[in-house]
C-alpha cells in the first residue's frame, strides 16, 4: 500500500530559468515551510539548497542608493500593478495577497530611503530597525510594534536588526 | 505509515510533563525536538499530557505526493518571479552598500533593508508556485535541477532527496 502508485502531474508551467537568487528564496520559503510542518529533516535539505543557490548569486561592489531607488520607483510605478491586474484577471487570491502586502512594504522601504538621514539619527539615538518577518514590513522604532501593520502579525514574528 | 510527535518549541512553556509520560524518553533530548526513533506509533501521551498545547501528531509519510496545487496560471508566475528578481537585485545593492559603509547605524538600517527584500522575494516565489513543500511543482524542479545545477549532497541530504521525489524520478 505504501508503494501505491501515484499519478504524478508534472508542472506543465516548469520554469527553467530562475535564476539562482529566485531559487534561493524559494528554497528558503519551503525551508521555513518544512519548519513549521514539524519536517526538520526536510527543513535541512530545502536549507543546504536555499544556501547553495545564495552562494551562487553573482555579488557587485560600488553600487549607489540611486541604483536601489530607481528599482523600487520601477516596482511601484509599474510592476506591482502589471502584476495585480494579472492576478486579478484570474482570480488568484494568493498572489494578489502576496502583491498587496510586497506594495505596502515597498512604500514603506521608499519611505525610509527618502528620509535616511533623520532615519539613521534615531538609529543613532538608540532607536532599532524592526523587519515582520513573515512580510517583510520594515520600520526604525523605539520599540517593537504590538502587531505588524502591514500584515497583521503579533510581534513575535518581529525581529531587531 | 507511523505517527510520531513533534513539538512546536515556540509554544512550549517547559513544564515538562512530556518528560514524565513518556514511556521511551523520546521527549528527553538537547535540542527540545523528540527524537523519533524513540517516539512509539501512536503512543500520544505527551499531546495529551502537555499543558501548553506544543505537541502534535504527524504522519510520518515522507513520501507522500499532495493533491495538486489550485492552478496557477503561467502569466501571474512569471509576473511574480520578475518581482522577486528585482526585489533580489535590490537586495544585493543594498548589502554593496552595507559592506561599503564605515557607519554602523547605517549598516543596520541597509541590513534590516536587505532583509525586507529577501522576505518579499520568498513570498513572490512562493506565490509564483512554490507554496507546499511537497507539492507536485517542487518535486519537478528539484527533479529538473537534479540534472541542471545541483549540489554535491551529504549521503544523508540525497537518501532524503531520493524519498521526498521518489515518485517523481520513478516515473520519468
Amino acid at each position: 500500500m505504501e508503494q501505491a502508485e501515484v499519478e504524478v502531474v508534472l508542472d506543465p508551467d516548469l520554469p527553467k530559468n530562475l535564476s539562482s537568487g529566485q531559487l534561493s528564496a524559494l528554497f528558503g520559503n519551503l525551508a521555513k515551510g518544512c519548519e513549521k510542518q514539524g519536517r526538520t529533516d526536510e527543513k535541512d535539505l530545502f536549507r543546504a539548497l536555499a544556501d547553495y543557490y545564495k552562494g551562487k548569486m553573482t555579488t557587485s561592489s560600488g553600487k549607489r542608493y540611486n541604483e536601489l531607488e530607481s528599482l523600487l520607483a520601477g516596482n511601484m510605478d509599474e510592476d506591482f500593478h502589471a502584476a495585480m491586474t494579472e492576478a486579478k484577471t484570474f482570480g488568484d487570491r494568493g498572489a494578489l495577497r502576496a502583491l498587496t502586502w510586497g506594495e505596502r512594504t515597498s512604500h514603506m522601504i521608499s519611505s525610509l530611503l527618502k528620509n535616511k538621514a533623520e532615519n539613521l539619527d534615531k538609529i543613532r539615538q538608540g532607536q532599532s530597525v524592526y523587519v515582520c518577518q513573515i512580510c517583510g514590513y520594515v520600520v526604525v522604532h523605539d520599540e517593537v510594534l504590538e502587531r505588524c501593520p502591514v500584515c497583521g502579525v503579533p510581534n513575535h514574528k518581529i525581529e531587531a536588526v | 505509515m507511523r505517527t510520531v510527535a513533534v513539538r512546536d518549541l515556540k509554544k512550549c512553556t517547559k513544564d515538562c510533563l512530556c518528560l514524565y509520560v513518556c514511556p521511551t524518553g523520546a521527549t528527553n533530548t538537547e535540542t527540545g525536538n523528540i527524537d523519533t526513533e524513540k517516539c512509539i506509533d501512536g503512543c500520544q501521551q505527551c499531546v495529551d499530557a502537555c499543558p501548553s498545547g506544543a505537541i502534535s501528531l504527524k504522519s510520518e509519510e515522507p513520501k507522500k505526493i499532495y493533491p495538486p496545487q489550485h492552478h496557477r496560471e503561467n502569466a501571474v508566475r512569471q509576473k511574480m518571479y520578475a518581482l522577486a528578481e528585482s526585489k533580489l537585485q535590490q537586495e544585493q545593492i543594498a548589502l554593496a552598500l552595507c559592506d561599503e559603509s564605515k557607519d554602523n547605524n547605517e549598516k543596520t538600517f541597509l541590513k534590516g533593508i536587505a532583509m525586507s527584500n529577501r522576505l518579499m522575494a520568498e513570498d513572490f516565489m512562493r506565490e509564483g508556485g512554490y507554496l507546499t513543500p511537497q507539492s507536485a511543482n517542487v518535486k519537478a524542479l528539484l527533479a529538473f535541477l537534479q540534472n541542471a545545477d545541483f549540489p554535491e549532497a551529504e549521503e544523508s541530504l540525497k537518501k532524503l532527496l531520493c524519498d521526498t521525489t521518489y515518485k517523481l524520478l520513478h516515473k520519468l
